[in-house]
């Protein structure tokens, strides 16, 4: 009796650890993407509802994860899983040619074709590669723009800084009237990243930037133009226009001296109002806008350039479900959807007439985007992601004054020596 | 086979779960640190490229440095304040709740830990600086250099303490009474006795709890990660943070194996350095 048990117990057990298999006529479809809103959510999930009534048998399973999660350790863990996704975010530019380089990209150059008539045409930047493309761009987002309290400005009887130097201005009245000038949060080092990325552009012009960035043979990061803009950084960290705490500020938490009227401008991207409801304050009622990096005095590039990047969702090469993928991406990217996302506050949206322009907000960055200069990618999405690292580490240190430009950016080509081989 | 060898095969299954679990990983390890990698695609092997890498990385020194430092630190905070809190629990007529507040803090989640140690931290209505401003102190930035180590050992202090006080507890428990009654007869006060009689019979205990303060601390990741996030200053940046970031963010193979070799190798050889330490100068010791 006591073996007969024993060969229960064992076969219960074998079932449990073999469990699972069962329901082999279901199908999951899978998406990854980085956090995203839950108001953006609501619409994918009405998306997912539509798509799973109008294919019986198909589960649309949604992972998401927080931005810098799934960018660094996320999204190549479920690529490397035993169940990757059949769709996934990306951030166009050298993270979706990886992909490709990989065998993880999927050539969806006919369902692009659908869209193509529809999409301007700056939004497939990042998502071609050799002819075919590789992804459907969503958003098409500015990356760094400058928002800035409107009262706290009124308050201090301060306008929109045209200049640099009235720019300058405006952070020596914030701070003689003991608030913060720029707040960032920068613990994940790409807020000031990018913002100082700009500078570099706007500096070194935006040729000599992207060889610098490229790692072409015969430029270095060190270069005196890069110096130069790196020194800008270093003396704002000096004069105290940015908040001490900027390396240590988690990015979630930094928006909080601007909502409460300690901090008087912010670096970041068109994403900045999503952030702020976030938080459950209502953006429109905060009274922020935002104004343009002013040019940059000796600068060599296109003093208009627009520090911007397009980001969209890619098709695994692997998938098993090609055609309800695509069919689920032309739900995610319907003009109904497409309308929703943008009046959801979610940037500005690809598709040609989709943008809530009723909203000033938005009015103004389809204004910016197509009016502005050349649009030039961000160090961490547009180049290798080891040098843009090495580069962002260096403009930490220049803030907090804790090396110089020369040596900061010296120790940053350093640590990327064995990429140039 | 021979019959007298036959308990050979009761060994393999055991064995092979071994070679899978341990043996196999280290030697791909060690296989992938000497081959070339294209991103997660191996292209050749025999390359002695990412060793000699290793001796001209200055990050690779800083984390080392940020490491050493760490396991100094926790020594301190860990270690000594661990066997003082259990002197203190030991001296108490009822140490229960005592040791159980103390204890708390291990069976905490790390996630929850540094969440909460990141808010008190904070530059601005952290608890830490509110204490400061009640006494008329600028507030600190703890977790940028220079306290950027001392505040990440602080977090590693307060959860382990606890930790190691139980161990010490228990083994000063064993003492006899009758060692304390002869101390006490020949005139030692209590912080005497301590020190001078009751820490040298747990040696050996004082000794082991070094070798996993040690290792532990080349293996400290967790609280490094939710504390400084990626740390754009590097100001505390240590080995493990170091080997995730060469694995998953530069998807570099070749190299992330290579430094999990010697990390490997490290805290091998300081754990010999202190087993011979142990046998050398410690000796042999009633065992408590």
């Amino acid at each position: 009796m006591k073996r007969l048990g024993s060969v229960i117990l064992l076969f219960l057990a074998a079932s449990a650890l073999f469990a699972g298999g069962s329901g082999e006529d279901q199908v999951i479809l899978r998406v990854g993407s980085s956090g995203i809103s839950m108001d953006a959510m609501a619409i994918f999930e009405d998306n997912i509802a539509e798509f799973e009534a109008a294919n019986p048998g198909v589960t649309v399973q949604w992972d998401s994860s927080s931005g810098d999660d799934y960018q660094f350790a996320g999204l190549p863990a479920l690529l490397q899983s035993d169940t990757p996704p059949d769709i996934y975010f990306e951030w166009g530019g050298a993270r979706v040619k990886n992909h490709y380089l990989d065998g993880e990209a999927m050539d969806i150059s006919d369902l692009a074709a659908e869209f193509k008539p529809n999409f301007s045409t700056s939004s497939w930047g990042g998502f071609e590669y050799d002819g075919a493309v590789y992804g459907l761009p969503l958003n098409q987002d500015i990356t760094i723009q400058m928002w800035y309290n409107k009262n706290l400005f009124n308050e201090l009887g301060l306008s929109v800084p045209t200049t640099y130097d009235e720019f300058i201005n405006v952070c020596e009245v914030v701070k003689a009237a003991g608030k913060t000038p720029i707040v960032m949060g920068n613990a994940d080092a790409w807020v000031a990243g990018n913002f100082i990325g700009l500078f570099l552009y706007r500096v070194a012009g935006d040729d000599k930037a992207e060889a610098i960035m490229n790692l072409e043979p015969g430029y270095s990061l060190a270069d005196p133009d890069f110096v130069k803009a790196l020194q800008m950084a270093y003396d704002m960290g000096k004069a105290g226009y940015v908040n001490a705490d900027m390396n240590t500020l988690g990015y979630e938490e930094s928006f909080i001296p601007m909502v409460n009227g300690d901090a008087a401008m912010y670096p970041l991207g068109s994403w900045y109002p999503g952030e702020i409801e976030a938080i459950g304050k209502d953006f429109t009622e905060l009274g922020h806008d935002y104004f343009m990096l002013p040019p940059i005095p000796g600068g060599k590039g296109d003093q208009k350039s627009i520090l911007g990047l397009n980001t969209g969702y890619m098709i695994n090469s692997k998938t098993e479900h090609k055609e309800l993928a695509y069919d689920f991406m032309r739900l995610m990217y319907s003009m109904d959807s497409q309308k929703r996302h943008s009046l959801e506050g979610e940037g500005n949206v690809t598709m040609i007439g989709a943008n809530d322009t009723s909203n000033p907000v938005v009015a103004k960055m389809v204004d910016d985007l197509s009016t502005g200069g050349v649009i030039v990618a961000p160090p961490d999405t547009g180049y290798d992601l080891e040098m843009a690292f090495a580069l962002y580490e260096a403009i930490a240190k220049v803030f907090e004054n804790v090396a110089t430009p020369e040596e900061a950016l010296a120790a940053a080509e350093a640590n990327i020596a064995h990429l140039r081989k | 086979m021979k019959k007298n060898n036959r308990h050979i095969l009761f060994v393999l299954p055991a064995l092979g779960l071994y070679s899978f679990i341990m043996i196999f990983p280290i030697a791909l390890t060690l296989f992938s640190s000497f081959t070339e990698w294209r991103r997660f695609i191996p292209e050749s092997f025999g390359t002695l490229e990412h060793y000699s890498r290793l001796f001209t990385d200055q990050v690779l020194v800083k984390a080392f440095r940020h490491n050493l430092t760490y396991i100094g630190l926790t020594i301190v905070l860990e270690g000594f304040a661990g066997l003082v809190l259990a002197g203190i629990a030991q001296y108490m007529k009822k140490s229960l709740g005592f040791r159980a507040i103390l204890f708390a803090p291990v069976i905490l989640p790390s996630i929850v830990i540094g969440t909460l140690w990141r808010q008190m931290y904070a530059t601005n209505g952290g608890l830490l600086n509110a204490l400061r401003n009640l006494v008329g102190l600028e507030p600190l930035v703890w977790l940028a250099p220079p306290y950027t180590m001392l505040s990440v050992s602080m977090v590693s202090g307060w959860i382990f303490a606890g930790y190691f006080m139980t161990i010490f507890y228990a083994s000063l428990s064993r003492i006899p009474t009758s060692v304390l009654e002869s101390a006490e007869i020949d005139g030692a006060g209590p912080v005497r006795t301590f020190f001078q009689i009751q820490v040298p019979l747990i040696k050996n205990m004082i000794m082991l709890a070094l070798l996993v303060i040690t290792t532990g601390g080349f293996k400290g990741f967790d609280l490094f990660q939710i504390l400084l996030r990626r740390d754009p200053l590097q100001s505390g940046i240590v080995l493990p943070t170091y080997l995730i970031r060469t694995f998953f963010e530069h998807k570099d193979i070749g190299y992330g194996s290579a430094l999990s070799i010697v990390l490997t190798l490290v805290v091998l050889i300081i754990m010999g350095l202190i087993n011979f330490g142990n046998k050398r100068f410690v000796g042999e010791v009633d065992e408590y």
